[in-house]
């Protein structure tokens, strides 16, 4: 109990301590700042600050499409079991676009496609060239936005659907955001609740196992909720803290209820012949909890640094640390090269273990990498062009309507490993474009 | 659970406390409204960002997905 109070003391004392640290941080940076203007800016300022209204609509379209190739490839597929090729390739193709209504309501329509081909998938069965081996993803997601400006708030909403061979997904979204203290500080609370389903082969309602996989013969139980419900809540505070530094909060609940595994993922037990093997078998629930801070410095004018890191924690097991580092470099007014660093690692989930070390009295069991302990590396590089008046422009349409640009185009190579024996290419594409 | 919460939360606080004092005029943004100084994933990324949820058990706090799509392969 005495040690127990002495803990509880000295916890408090830490927390008294750091907060008088971020008093004099405050302190120290409020005053670096406001040392910095003489008395004439401050009067000229404070007219400003009191006509100060938050930023209305443009009267610009804006538009992004984006393509990317990804290819990867490992050893643990959990398909078969956590043995067995990864190997898959990825063609993926996003048009987004924005639309302002008038200088408070706005729409954006975000749609894309995914090609794959999957080696992993096509080991479900034995069949030569099944639907798994080759399947495309369409996705979509129309938003709604209005603003207040008198209030400096922002309302929005929004509705989205996907859909590849074996899964389908709705969802259905709501977003606030306040701004306050002249811009440099605001809040945004955004709530999201994905409905998805897992599917059958065509024309069947009984879910996709793997051809193996014994079941009812074995004395093992049939899936029978096919159905997998997401529900999150996040809370991100941006900080502007000077001229050249900002700081990103952002703290998210997500809820996951109903089938949480995989139907056709593989399991070998330690205490039974192979040909015995299990699906996956994981809780119908799961929570997850992610903190993440980012913080942005422009340091000199040609450097950037933006950083980001990332503590997550689930009740499945895992502990995750993840932080990110990039420096965009602008070598002149148009062009930018980034290049990038990323490190995660992670505890291994409660329920995981290799091919053939689950004991088949267990209640729950997956053989599944992605929940293994491990650590990745990610590294890349950006570029961007990015000219002032844009790469190309149209001449007005009938002399008095818009003009329709091309404004800048952008590159992005990754290389990710992970230490499970697990590695993947990325490369993607941005062409931005604006009319007004 | 509670390290990272305290973190948080004397993260929050000392946002919180920044935003009563700290005031960066429109006009001298120059620097903060430039496109690499989003305080967000850029829209490049939202591919890593995609297989990263799938190939990883942690996700979200970053704008990537939270549902919709297996990644099952």
């Amino acid at each position: 109990m005495v040690v127990t109070n002495k803990i509880k003391g000295m916890i408090l004392k830490k927390t008294i301590i750091l907060l008088a640290l971020i008093c004099g941080c405050q302190l120290a940076i409020s005053q670096e700042l406001f040392d910095s203007f003489d008395s004439a800016q401050d009067t000229a300022q404070n007219k400003l600050k009191s006509s100060y209204q938050m930023k209305a609509n443009t009267n610009e379209i804006e538009a992004n499409f984006l393509s990317s190739y990804y290819n990867q490839d490992g050893n643990n597929s959990p398909v078969t079991g956590g043995i067995g090729t990864e190997a898959l390739t990825d063609f993926a193709n996003v048009f987004i676009i924005n639309v302002p209504i008038d200088s408070i309501n706005s729409v954006s329509l975000f749609g894309g496609a995914d090609s794959y081909t999957s080696a992993s998938s096509d080991n479900i069965d034995s069949n030569v060239s099944s639907a798994s081996m080759e399947d495309t993803r369409g996705y979509g997601t129309l938003s709604y936005n209005r603003k207040n400006l008198k209030r400096s708030e922002t309302y929005g909403i929004r509705a989205g659907y996907s859909k590849e061979f074996d899964y389908q997904s709705f969802s259905t979204g709501l977003s606030y955001t306040k701004e306050w203290n002249e811009g440099n500080s605001e809040l945004n609370f955004t709530g999201q609740a994905y409905f998805d389903k897992w599917l059958g082969k065509e024309h069947s309602t009984e879910l996709i196992y793997p051809e193996m996989w014994l079941g009812d013969f074995l004395g093992y139980q049939k899936l029978t909720n096919p159905n997998r419900n997401s529900y999150n809540a996040q809370l991100f505070l941006s900080q502007v803290i000077s001229k050249r530094l900002q700081i990103g909060i952002s703290a998210e609940i997500i809820y996951m209820s109903g089938l949480l595994s995989t139907p056709f993922h593989s399991v070998y037990f330690a205490d039974k012949e192979d040909y015995e093997l299990d699906i996956e078998r994981l809780p119908s629930t799961r929570l997850k909890i992610p903190f993440g801070v980012r913080l942005n410095y422009f340091p000199l004018d040609f450097l950037v640094l933006r950083s980001y890191y990332r503590y997550y924690t689930d009740d499945f097991g895992i502990n995750a640390h993840t932080f990110e580092f990039e420096t965009p470099l602008k070598i002149n007014s148009s062009f930018t090269v980034s290049p990038f660093y990323r490190y995660h690692t992670q505890t291994a989930s409660k329920y995981f273990a290799p091919k053939n070390q689950h004991l088949s009295t267990e209640t729950y069991y997956t053989s599944d990498y992605d929940l293994a302990g491990l650590y990745a590396h990610k590294y890349g590089l950006g570029l961007k062009y990015y000219p002032t008046f844009g790469l190309l422009r149209s001449q007005p349409i009938f002399n008095t309507h818009g003009v329709f640009m091309f404004k800048y185009i952008e590159l992005r190579s990754a290389i990710y490993k992970r230490s499970t024996d697990f590695s993947a290419f990325n490369i993607s594409i941005n062409l931005g474009f604006g009319f007004k | 659970m509670k390290k990272p919460a305290l973190f948080f939360l004397c993260g929050l606080l000392f946002s919180l406390a920044l935003s009563s004092c700290v005031s960066v005029k429109a006009y001298q943004k120059m620097y903060l409204n430039d496109s690499e100084m989003e305080l967000s994933g850029k829209k490049i990324e939202m591919f890593e960002t995609n297989y990263e949820t799938y190939r990883e058990g942690a996700s979200g706090a970053n704008g990537g997905k939270v549902g919709g799509g297996c990644g099952c392969n």
